[in-house]
C-alpha cells in the first residue's frame, strides 16, 4: 500500500522546517502548487532573512495538509506514537509489550495525569490509551486537557477502566475520548481498535 | 396563709394519698418469709451441689417436712407413696417443686400466724357482724383450688407452658394481697367485703372505693417486699387482666392462668373469692392459652379431689373432696340466699300499681337475665345497643329502636336502627356534633334530623346507656310510644346500670381493638421499613465492595489475561495452549462476577426507547445463547400483541429476562424452556411468563431465591447471582417478579414490567 520510494524517513519525521521542494514530496503536489498556495498565504511560512527563499514551519504544514485533506503518513513515518498512561506498571509493562511486539507502534508510558501532560508535549503521540482512575486527576479530565489544545486534536485517545460505570464512559465520551475498553481486555480486539483509529492499513503479524 | 389555702383546696387529694401511703409502709412492716424460705428461693435450681444444703434446710423444720411430703407426695402422676423422705422429694419432683412447696407452706403459715395472733387485739368481734368479716378459712380454700386449677390447666396446656408446679404456686398466692389488706386493716376490711356483696362490685372496685388502692397494688407491695419472683409478683398485682391487655409482660401466659383458674373456681363456688360480681370469661381465656375443647371440663371434675388433698395437706381441717363440694354448695347456697333477701326488699320500691309490679318486676329480671345471657364482654356497641332494644322489645313491647354511639377515634357519631332480633337495618355515620348546653333530646333530633328515620310527631324516649348527662357516649332511642317513661323508676335504673356496664365495657374494647389494629399495623409497617433498610444497607455496601474489588482486582485481571492472551500467540504445542486459554477464560467469568455485583448495587438507569415484547425475548435469546455454554432450548410461544409497540428499555428488560431463560434452562437438564409474552394495554405492561419443568424449588429456596449467591446447588457451581440480577434489573424498570414452583414439578416465574404506550400507535395484528 505505501510508496516504495517514501520509506518512513526519520529526518521527516523530527523535523522542524520545511523547503518547498521537502514540503511537495511529503504532500505529493509540485512545487510550483507549494509556491503558489505559499504566496497566496494558503500555506503560512516565512522567507529566509535577507533571501528569497521559503520556509514552512512542521506545524504549519501539518495544519495545511489536514486542511486540504492531505494523508500525513509519510511526514509522520510509518510507526505511531503511543502513550500508555497508567499507574499500575505492571499494565503498563503488559501494554509496552503488547505494542512493542506488533512492530507498528513506538511506546512511551505515564503513570500520572501530570506525566502525560508533559509526555504529550515532548512526544506528541498520535494515540494515547489512558486509564480513568490516576492517582492524580482523571481520565475525562486528561482528556479535556487534550482535546482543548487544538494542535491535539487529532490524537487518538481509547481509555480503559475496571470500573465500568455508565457516567464515566458517559464524561469521558463528552470529554473527547474515542473509544472505551473494560479491563481487562482482549488484545486482538485493543489492536483493532488502534487499527482503525489510526487509520493504519491492516497489516499485522496476525492477518 | 397562701400555704394552707392551697393545702386545704387539695386536702381530699392529699388524705387518699396519704392513706394509700400509710397502707403500703404497713405491708412493708409485715414479717418476712421464714428464713429457711427466703434461703430455699435464693438457690439456684440447676446446681446440683445444693440439693443437700435444701433437704438439710427442710429437715431442719420436722413440721415443715411432713407438710412438704404431704404436698408432693402425688404432684407426679405414678409416683403413689413412695416418696418418704425430703431427700427423695427434690430428687424425684425436682427442686423447682420442693421450692414451690416450701414457699406455698411458708406464705401460709406465716399470715394464718401472724393474724390469729394480731387479731385478739386489734380487732373487737362483734357478734352481729360475724357472718360478715373475712372469711379467712374460705380465702385459703379459693386461693387452694386456685392454685390447683392453675396447676391442672398449665399441665392441659400445649408446651411451652409454665411448669405445673409454678402455677400452683401463683394460683395459691395470688391474692396474698387481700390478706395483706386484711391484716393491715382489721376493722376496715369486713366493711370492705360488705360493701363489694351490698353494691355488687369486684373486691377491687370495693377496695378502690373506701381505701383508693385495691388488693393487687397491695399484693404488689407484698411480693416486692417478701422478695418473691417477678412472675409470683405479676400474678398478685396483674390477675384478672385480659392476656390482650399485657402483650409485653413475660410472664402473660401465667397471669392468665391464674386468671382462667379464678374465673373457673368462681363459677363453681369453691371457697370465698371476695368477688360480687363474677362474669364467666373463661371461655376466651382457656382459648387463648391454647386449651382444647373439653380441657376445662376434664379439669373441673378432676379439682375437688385435688383441692381436698392440698387442703389436707396445708393443714385446712375437715376438707374431704365431697366436703369440698359441700362447702361449694353451701356457698353458692349463701350467695343465693342473699340475692333473695335484696330481691325481696325490692318490690318495697316498685310502689305504682301494686297488682302488677311483681310481674313487671319479674320480667325486668328476666330482661336483665337474657341481656346477661346474651351478652358477653367481646361484643362491640352495636351489639350492646342491639341487645338492649331487643330486650325493650321484650319487655315492653315491639317497637323501632335507634342506637346511637360516639366513636371517638373517628370523633364521629354512628347511627343504626336496630331490629327486634338485635341485628342491623340501616346504619349511617354522622360526624361531629358540638355536645355543649344541649340536652339527650335536642342531640338526638340534630343527630338523627338528617337520616329522616324520625317523624317530627312521634313519641322518643331517650336512654342514655353510657357516659353522663353533658356528654353522653351511647344513646338507645325508643321511638313510638312512651312505654318507657312510663316504667317505675327503680326499673328503669337497674336496666340501665345493666346495660351501662356492657355499654362501658364494649366502648372501651372497641377503642382498645383500634389501637391494637393500629399497633400492629404500624409494627407491621415499621418490620416492612426495616428490611428495606436491611436491603438498601445491604446494597450500598456491596456497591461500595463492588467498585473496590472492580478498581483492585480489574488490574491484576488485566495483568493475568494479557499475558495469557500474548501467550496464546506463541505457544504451538497444543495441551499448553489448551492451558493458557483456561486462564484466559477464567479471568474473563472473574470479571463479569465483579461486573455483576457491580450492577447489583448501582444498576444502570434506563434508557427507554420503542420496542415490543417479540424484540425483548429475542434479544433475551441471543444473550442466553451468546453468554452461557449452555445449549438453550427455548420455545417462544408469542402472543397476538407480542408486536404491539411499546416504550420500554429493551436492553435491560432483555437482560432481566436473560437471566430468567438462564436460571430456567440450568434446572431443567437441558429440556425445553418455554417462554410466553403478552402485551397488557389495559394495565400499561408487558407481561413475559418463563417456565421450566425442572426440579423447582422448596419453600426455603424460594424464599431465598433473590438474595445475592443463595444457590440450591453444591456451593460453587454457579455464581447464584441470575435471579437477584434479574429481579434488580426488573426492579430498576419498576417492575416485578413473582416466581411460582413446585417441587418436582417445575419453575413458573413471571416478569411484569410497566411500559409507556408508544407515540406511534401502528400495533401489528
Amino acid at each position: 500500500m505505501s510508496d516504495k520510494s517514501h520509506t518512513p524517513d526519520e529526518s521527516w519525521a523530527d523535523k522542524k522546517i520545511f523547503t518547498t521542494g521537502e514540503a511537495a514530496r511529503v504532500c505529493k503536489v509540485s512545487q510550483q502548487t507549494i509556491i503558489r498556495c505559499f504566496d497566496a498565504g494558503r500555506l503560512a511560512g516565512f522567507r529566509v532573512p535577507g533571501s528569497k527563499f521559503r520556509r514552512i514551519p512542521r506545524e504549519e504544514l501539518i495544519r495545511f495538509m489536514h486542511d486540504n485533506s492531505i494523508p500525513t503518513d509519510l511526514l509522520e513515518g510509518q510507526t505511531r506514537r503511543v502513550l500508555v498512561v497508567d499507574d499500575d506498571p505492571q499494565v503498563l509493562e503488559l501494554l509496552v509489550e503488547i505494542l512493542s511486539s506488533d512492530g507498528r507502534f513506538v511506546v512511551q508510558t505515564a503513570s500520572t495525569g501530570y506525566d502525560a501532560g508533559i509526555m504529550t508535549e515532548s512526544f506528541r503521540p498520535h494515540l494515547m490509551i489512558l486509564d480513568f482512575l490516576l492517582p492524580d486527576i482523571n481520565g475525562n479530565l486528561v482528556c479535556q486537557r487534550l482535546r482543548s489544545n487544538p494542535q491535539y486534536k487529532n490524537t487518538r485517545v481509547i481509555c480503559i477502566s475496571g470500573v465500568v460505570d455508565e457516567q464515566q464512559v458517559k464524561s469521558l465520551i463528552e470529554a473527547g475520548a474515542d473509544h472505551f475498553l473494560k479491563k481487562p481486555f482482549n488484545i486482538r480486539q485493543l489492536t483493532q481498535i488502534m487499527t482503525q483509529l489510526l487509520e493504519l492499513p491492516d497489516n499485522n503479524h496476525d492477518a | 396563709m397562701m400555704r394552707s389555702t392551697e393545702t386545704c383546696n387539695t386536702s381530699v387529694d392529699n388524705d387518699r394519698t396519704r392513706q394509700i401511703q400509710l397502707i403500703l409502709s404497713q405491708i412493708n412492716e409485715l414479717p418476712t418469709l421464714s428464713p429457711i424460705a427466703t434461703r430455699l428461693m435464693e438457690i439456684g435450681s440447676d446446681d446440683e451441689a445444693n440439693l443437700s444444703e435444701i433437704t438439710a434446710l427442710i429437715q431442719s423444720d420436722p413440721a415443715l417436712t411432713s407438710k412438704i411430703l404431704g404436698l408432693c407426695k402425688r404432684a407426679e402422676r405414678g409416683l403413689g407413696n413412695r416418696i418418704t423422705t425430703v431427700d427423695q422429694a427434690v430428687k424425684m419432683i425436682g427442686l423447682k417443686a420442693v421450692q414451690a412447696a416450701v414457699l406455698s407452706v411458708s406464705v401460709y403459715e406465716l399470715l394464718n400466724q401472724t393474724n390469729t395472733k394480731q387479731v385478739p387485739g386489734e380487732y373487737q368481734p362483734g357478734g352481729d357482724e360475724s357472718d360478715r368479716t373475712f372469711d379467712r378459712v374460705g380465702f385459703w380454700m379459693f386461693s387452694i383450688a386456685v392454685a390447683s386449677c392453675a396447676q391442672l390447666i398449665s399441665q392441659q396446656m400445649p408446651s411451652p407452658a409454665p411448669a405445673p408446679d409454678e402455677a400452683f404456686v401463683a394460683g395459691l398466692l395470688h391474692d396474698l394481697g387481700r390478706q395483706a389488706l386484711d391484716f393491715v386493716l382489721p376493722r376496715t376490711y369486713p366493711r370492705i367485703i360488705e360493701l363489694a356483696e351490698s353494691a355488687r362490685l369486684s373486691g377491687a372496685q370495693a377496695e378502690q372505693r373506701v381505701l383508693g388502692l385495691d388488693h393487687h397494688e397491695a399484693g404488689k407491695q407484698l411480693a416486692e417486699h417478701w422478695q418473691l419472683p417477678t412472675a409470683l409478683r405479676d400474678v398478685m398485682w396483674l390477675h384478672g387482666q385480659p392476656m390482650d391487655a399485657l402483650p409485653e409482660n413475660e410472664n402473660r401466659t401465667l397471669i392468665g392462668i391464674v386468671t382462667l383458674a379464678i374465673g373457673v373456681c368462681r363459677t363453681i363456688h369453691l371457697g370465698f373469692s371476695g368477688d360480687c360480681c363474677a362474669q364467666d370469661e373463661t371461655k376466651p381465656i382457656a382459648k387463648s392459652l391454647g386449651l382444647k375443647q373439653g380441657a376445662l371440663g376434664r379439669i373441673l371434675h378432676q379439682l375437688p379431689d385435688i383441692v381436698a388433698e392440698k387442703c389436707n395437706s396445708l393443714g385446712i381441717e375437715g376438707t374431704t373432696s365431697p366436703g369440698v363440694l359441700m362447702n361449694a354448695l353451701s356457698s353458692a347456697n349463701r350467695k343465693l340466699g342473699r340475692l333473695t333477701l335484696e330481691l325481696n326488699k325490692k318490690p318495697a320500691l316498685v310502689r305504682t300499681q301494686p297488682t302488677d309490679h311483681v310481674s313487671l318486676l319479674e320480667k325486668t329480671l328476666s330482661t336483665i337475665e337474657q341481656f346477661t345471657e346474651l351478652s358477653n364482654a367481646t361484643d362491640s356497641p352495636v351489639r350492646v345497643m342491639g341487645l338492649a332494644g331487643s330486650c325493650l322489645c321484650d319487655l315492653l313491647g315491639k317497637q323501632r329502636h335507634i342506637g346511637l354511639w360516639f366513636d371517638r377515634e373517628q370523633s364521629r357519631w354512628e347511627a343504626h336502627v336496630l331490629c327486634v332480633d338485635g341485628q342491623l337495618k340501616d346504619s349511617a355515620f354522622l360526624g361531629p356534633m358540638p355536645l355543649e348546653s344541649m340536652d339527650q333530646i335536642e342531640l338526638t333530633s340534630r343527630l338523627l334530623a338528617p337520616t329522616g328515620w324520625v317523624q317530627s310527631t312521634e313519641p322518643m324516649a331517650v336512654i342514655n346507656l353510657f357516659g353522663d348527662e353533658t356528654e353522653p357516649l351511647m344513646l338507645l332511642i325508643r321511638l313510638g310510644d312512651d312505654a318507657w317513661d312510663a316504667l317505675p323508676d327503680q326499673l328503669r335504673d337497674t336496666l340501665v346500670k345493666v346495660w351501662a356496664h356492657a355499654g362501658h365495657v364494649s366502648l372501651r374494647r372497641s377503642s382498645d381493638r383500634r389501637l391494637t389494629d393500629q399497633l400492629a399495623a404500624s409494627n407491621r409497617r415499621i418490620m416492612e421499613v426495616q428490611d428495606e433498610l436491611a436491603r438498601a444497607q445491604s446494597l450500598a455496601r456491596l456497591g461500595m465492595m463492588a467498585s473496590g474489588a472492580a478498581h483492585e482486582m480489574n488490574n491484576p485481571l488485566t495483568v493475568i489475561s494479557g499475558y495469557a492472551q500474548l501467550l496464546v500467540d506463541r505457544i504451538t504445542t497444543e495441551p499448553e495452549a489448551q492451558a493458557v486459554s483456561a486462564i484466559v477464560d477464567a479471568a474473563c467469568d472473574l470479571t463479569d462476577l465483579i461486573t455483576s455485583l457491580h450492577l447489583l448495587a448501582e444498576p444502570p438507569t434506563p434508557n427507554p426507547q420503542e420496542t415490543t415484547a417479540r424484540q425483548i425475548v429475542e434479544t433475551a435469546i441471543n444473550m442466553a445463547r451468546s453468554r452461557t455454554c449452555l445449549p438453550i432450548d427455548a420455545q417462544f410461544s408469542p402472543n397476538d400483541d407480542a408486536d404491539d409497540a411499546v416504550v420500554c428499555d429493551r436492553e435491560l428488560a432483555a437482560r432481566s429476562l436473560c437471566e430468567l431463560i438462564t436460571n430456567a434452562q440450568d434446572a431443567t437438564d437441558n429440556k425445553i424452556v418455554q417462554i410466553q409474552a403478552q402485551t397488557d394495554h389495559g394495565n400499561d405492561r408487558l407481561e413475559f411468563v418463563v417456565q421450566d419443568s425442572g426440579s423447582g424449588m422448596n419453600e426455603h429456596t424460594l424464599e431465598h431465591a433473590f438474595d445475592p449467591f443463595f444457590s440450591d446447588k453444591p456451593a460453587g457451581r454457579q455464581t447464584g447471582l441470575g435471579l437477584s440480577r434479574a429481579l434488580r434489573l426488573a426492579q430498576q424498570l419498576g417492575g416485578e417478579i413473582l416466581l411460582y414452583s413446585v417441587p418436582d414439578v417445575g419453575t413458573k416465574a413471571v416478569l411484569l414490567l410497566p411500559v409507556m404506550p408508544a407515540q406511534s400507535q401502528n400495533r401489528a395484528a
